[in-house]
């Protein structure tokens, strides 16, 4: 089986006109303006077998977004090549899109003042679905997405979390082989969130569908998907199983504690591998290694001594795996600094 | 080497449905506007009003009971389905300057449908049913005001195919001038020259016969009079075979010249895609 997904050498850069501070400065980019070209993926290379589910992460402006739009045929690339499914991605598009599906966490497919049900209606038409089969597929979607109630209330009604699922949902009415999901959880609380991972993950087991995704939530990479690929200022940095990327770079969890009284210090002397990000009278902030000290006795620690008001647990920001994968690999940084910016006066183009 | 398995286009038949299905869906979510589209609607009666009292008060001042063929009645009436069409004009550049200022393009990108012929299902939705719901508010206006007046019968189903080509050109216009979004920040400018252009220069609020010279003649030469004033006046007075097959083949030659430019403009436009917010 070809892979999936193809990138070879994939390039975008963009040229934006640039305005200098105060009325001068936008006098004179009137007058004549300056271009300054931009860099956002600089030769990028990879694969993506059919039904695997990877994550293609790095912090804003890594070049993740106009990767996807290359690869979904919106845009057109300025270098290299692509497949998706065997197609270039820019020059068949139509036929592409038969095939794929793509759900941008913050731009909205549905029809805002219509009930979700009639953008599944005509999507079912745009997507070309024969009548019984489509039937069959929306039921499907609309018992495994828990959307019955919400069928026929106007889009706007809906909370973000059911919005979402019924944009999921939209989105594999056509039986896609690829799904490209940009930010999918974004801006959704905990539960919705992981509502949202655990109908990916079925999708992906399931129907065999590759996934593609983008976040910036760790917690999205590391439930959903089997390997990642970490790009930065538009070069890819890392390539691996998410696996190595667990036991190497996200082993490490922030603990943010709030307590009831403000008796006594905090005591975490005797804990190993802990570090304390933000202290006061009333709160604590520490970042655990988990490789050399169990979470679990950090906070059994930490509850055995204060009377706790709050606990939340998470990962280390995304920035900071980033930081992390760079401090361990300097090439990375050599690399990313190509990708810089150059400001070139011109003519209307 | 296995292969993968894609589904392709089923034929003409079923891309003319996915445009039908567009079209049908834009109704629906146009009635959910009801109540703006009936605000707007109101407009009509004042502006009527205010063109009955000032045509009374010209055909009054000139002691004449027709001015270039047209009676106050037959004034009021063309202004009625003159401002009919007009006003069921859907802001489409603007809908297009956001598609591409907000990046919402990116959806209508990735689906297996032509860009134009999406919008154009939409907008002849939107500008049907609002043509419909001014025409019913613009006759029962003109009937309070000024009693009934005797149509063309033979010109008014010419006027509705003038009238269908008309829109198809305006479609194109705003179409093109959506897609400058490429090209320049802002095009509301570009709407708004082009929208007062229709508005004068197509004969909303006068009948062309009525321009001094050579504006009239100018109007008449341009696309703009083919929108508005010809099937307004075919409607009411209609025309003779000469000049009816004369305007169907400038509508003809300017949707060709049209759809080319357009087309050329779509073609470089799709090079230029550079989705906001990612």
């Amino acid at each position: 089986m070809p892979p999936a997904i193809e990138a070879d050498d994939l390039e975008k850069r963009f040229s934006a006109k640039q305005t200098a501070p105060g009325l001068l400065g936008s006098l004179r980019a009137a007058v004549r303006p300056t271009y300054r070209e931009t860099v956002a993926v600089a030769g990028c290379t990879f694969a993506v077998d059919a039904g695997e589910p990877v994550a293609f992460i790095g912090p804003n402006g890594a070049g993740k977004s106009t990767t996807i739009k290359m690869l979904t045929g919106i845009l057109y690339p300025s270098g290299g090549s692509a497949r998706v499914l065997g197609l270039v991605p820019w020059a068949e598009r139509r036929t592409l899109a038969y095939n794929i599906a793509a759900v941008f966490g913050q731009k909205s497919q549905l029809w805002y003042h219509l009930p979700p049900l009639a953008t599944f209606d005509l999507l079912a038409r745009i997507y070309e679905l024969e009548q019984r089969e489509y039937r069959r597929r929306a039921a499907e979607l609309i018992e495994l997405f828990e959307l019955g109630p919400h069928l026929h209330t106007a889009v706007r009604r809906l909370s973000l979390g059911e919005r979402m699922r019924c944009e999921l949902a939209a989105a594999l009415l056509h039986r896609p082989k690829v799904i490209f999901l940009d930010e999918p959880t974004i801006g959704l609380d905990v539960i919705a969130k992981q509502r949202i991972r655990a109908l990916i993950r079925r999708l992906n087991t399931e129907e065999g569908t590759t996934v593609f995704l983008t976040s910036h939530d760790a917690d999205d990479v590391e439930q959903i998907c089997k390997r990642v690929i970490v790009i930065n200022h538009g070069t890819l940095i890392l390539d691996e199983p998410i696996s190595t990327l667990k036991s190497d770079y996200l082993q490490k969890k922030v603990v943010d504690l709030r307590r009831h009284d403000r008796n006594g210090g905090w005591e975490l002397e005797q804990l190993l591998g802990v570090e304390t990000l933000e202290q006061s009278e009333w709160g604590l902030k520490l970042e655990v290694d988990t490789a050399a000290q169990p979470i679990e006795r950090v906070i059994s620690h930490l509850v055995g001594r204060h009377r706790v008001a709050d606990i939340t647990i998470s990962d280390p920001p995304m920035e900071e795996i980033i930081a992390q994968i760079y401090q361990r690999r300097p090439e990375a940084v050599a690399a990313g600094a190509v990708a810089t910016q150059v400001g070139v006066p011109r003519g209307d183009d | 080497m296995a292969t993968i398995e894609l589904h392709r286009p089923r034929g003409p038949l079923a891309e003319l449905g996915k445009y039908g299905a567009v079209f049908s869906t834009t109704v629906r979510t146009q009635l959910a506007y009801a109540g703006e589209m009936a605000l707007r609607t109101s407009f009509l009666v004042i502006i009527l009003y205010v063109f009955l009292q000032l045509w009374q008060a010209t055909f009054a001042a000139q002691g004449a009971t027709a001015i270039a063929g047209f009676g106050v009645a037959q004034m009021v009436w063309y202004l009625a389905l003159t401002e009919a069409i007009v006003m069921s004009r859907p802001r489409l550049s603007g809908i297009l300057d956001e598609e591409v200022r907000s990046g919402e393009i990116a959806y209508r990108l990735v689906r297996p449908y032509a860009y134009a012929g999406y919008h154009l299902a939409a907008h002849a939705a939107e500008r049907g049913l609002r043509f419909l719901v001014n025409l019913a508010v613009g006759t029962a206006l003109a009937l309070l005001y000024v009693g009934p007046v005797a149509p063309s019968w033979s010109g008014v189903p010419v006027a509705l195919v003038v009238a269908a080509l008309g829109a198809l050109i305006d479609f194109l216009a705003l179409f093109g001038i959506g897609l400058l979004a490429f090209w320049i920040e802002d095009t509301s400018s570009v709407q708004l020259i082009y929208s007062r252009l229709v508005m004068l220069l197509g004969g909303m609020l006068l009948p062309l016969e009525v321009f001094p010279e050579p504006v009239g003649s100018v109007a008449r030469a341009l696309p703009f009079s083919t929108m508005v004033y010809a099937p307004a006046r075919l409607a009411l007075a209609g025309g003779d075979a000469a000049w009816v097959l004369e305007l169907l083949a400038r509508q003809a030659v300017t949707l060709a010249v049209g759809g080319a430019l357009v087309w050329l403009l779509y073609r470089a436009a799709a090079r230029r895609v550079n989705v906001n917010g990612g």
